[in-house]
């Protein structure tokens, strides 16, 4: 059997391995959401963020698979794919002719977005800021307005990464090298955050009658 | 032949890099990972902020002048000056070494109103009295529950460690970029972008900072008379 089939059938069965596990995983954090009662509570939490670690994890295989083939169902993924060929062999070319004069040239300035794109992101971002004073006078439960406002901020830094700290334009290994584990490790220090609620249930009930101590017992 | 050249020699696809695998200098590569590492140092205040938060009486006491005002001008000036930031990136990226150090210095005015504009408002609530574990004691009236539970005194030292921390970083990517503006013809343009990137972040830190800080803590029904 030729090599090239062997690697391709072996591919196959990894690609298929990673899927089931990414599946299971997935299917781990339905069945704790669904059978644990409350969810804010640290186990539950922490069961729930180790499988959604283990669904990324598993997932970076099949995905880049997929890159690889063009075949990743995202809007703007195939643009991706079909500039990579050539910018790999821009870079095969800088760093030829860097050969030919026995010096590493750093200097390869790939700089994308124009200044149009900038303003328009600068707008969203004054936009979204707006909406958010607007919603700070308006009344409603805490726990809504805590996820509007979190979900507000983190579309505006998604948007300040990507355009304005330029990560959208990088190459795909830096993304993957830094903000899955970034958002993992923050993940990991919001778990203790329902440990809250019990420190607040300690706290000394002013509604109570203060403690009085139990009258001396008469010796007979 | 150095070691880099030689990897020059393959395709680079997304996972055999070789020995340039990010396609970012060092130096780049080295503020990514401070960007991070900084980025979970304020993670952890704002999720230590938010246990306390969850776990006492909060008092909400900022009211819509001076406090929201000021802190909305703020996020402005912070905005616009990414956007100058991002200018004076663009055009160093073009050779214009002049246009980008005149994009910085306007970032950088920005910065310093982001500064001066937080000053005024840190007096403003020291005026009233509030100190990192004492609250002013008319807060501290107002905000006490019907059950007689007093508001933490927690909120003076959980604000000010923050919002200290935060200006402290925009006052250290002020020396920063002032240097980056005196030396930029003599830096690469690697160099812009990455002090571009740190000011970034000082950007995205007070995108969370602002809404968790200040819009969450709204006086709403002007329970101190403002």
């Amino acid at each position: 059997m030729p090599i090239q089939e062997t690697m391709s059938k072996e591919l196959k069965v990894l690609n298929i391995i990673c899927v089931l596990v990414v599946i299971a995983s997935l299917a781990l954090i339905v069945v704790t959401a669904v059978t644990s009662g409350d969810l804010l509570t640290i186990d539950t939490l922490f069961i729930m963020t180790m499988c959604l670690l283990m669904a990324v994890v598993f997932a970076v295989s099949p995905l880049l698979y997929l890159k690889s083939e063009g075949k990743l169902p995202l809007p703007g993924m195939k643009k991706l794919s079909t500039s990579a060929p050539v910018a790999a062999i821009e870079d095969g070319s800088v760093h030829a002719a860097a050969v030919e004069s026995h010096e590493v040239v750093h200097e390869d300035i790939h700089f994308a977005g124009t200044n149009k794109l900038f303003v328009s992101i600068w707008i969203w971002l004054v936009g979204l800021t707006l909406l958010e004073i607007v919603l700070a006078y308006k009344t409603m439960p805490i726990t809504f307005m805590l996820v509007i406002l979190l979900g507000l901020s983190i579309i505006k830094a998604a948007l300040i990464i990507a355009y304005f700290m330029h990560l959208k334009f990088e190459r795909l290994s830096l993304i993957v090298s830094i903000v899955p584990m970034l958002v993992v490790c923050i993940c990991l220090l919001a778990i203790f955050f329902p440990d809250s609620f019990r420190s607040s249930n300690l706290r000394y009930k002013f509604q109570e009658d203060p403690p009085v101590a139990p009258a001396p017992v008469e010796e007979p | 032949m150095s070691t880099e050249a030689r990897a020059g020699h393959f395709p680079a696809v997304d996972w055999n890099g070789g020995a340039f695998p990010y396609r970012v200098g060092h130096r780049k590569l080295g503020m990514w990972l401070f960007i991070v590492s900084d980025s979970l140092t304020f993670s952890a205040l704002l999720i230590g902020y938010a246990y306390l938060r969850a776990s006492n009486n909060w008092p909400t006491p900022f009211p819509f002048y001076p406090s929201i005002v000021f802190s909305s001008v703020m996020t402005f000036c912070l905005l616009s000056s990414s956007l100058t930031m991002v200018f004076g990136v663009s055009a160093s990226a073009k050779g214009d070494k002049a246009g980008a150090r005149k994009w910085i210095l306007a970032t950088m005015f920005f910065g310093a109103a982001f500064v001066v504009l937080h000053l005024i408002e840190w007096k403003h609530l020291l005026d009233e009295g509030l100190r990192p574990f004492f609250l002013p004691e008319h807060w501290a009236k107002v905000f006490t529950l019907a059950d007689g539970t007093p508001p933490t005194a927690l909120f003076g030292a959980t604000f000010f460690a923050i919002t200290g921390l935060h200006m402290f970083h925009v006052a250290t990517g002020l020396i920063y970029l002032a240097v980056v503006a005196a030396r930029v013809k003599k830096l690469k343009h690697e160099d812009v972008e990455i002090s571009g990137l740190y000011w970034h972040f000082v950007d995205l830190v007070w995108m969370f900072v602002f809404p968790l800080i200040y819009v969450l803590s709204v006086d709403m029904h002007g329970a101190l008379g403002h």
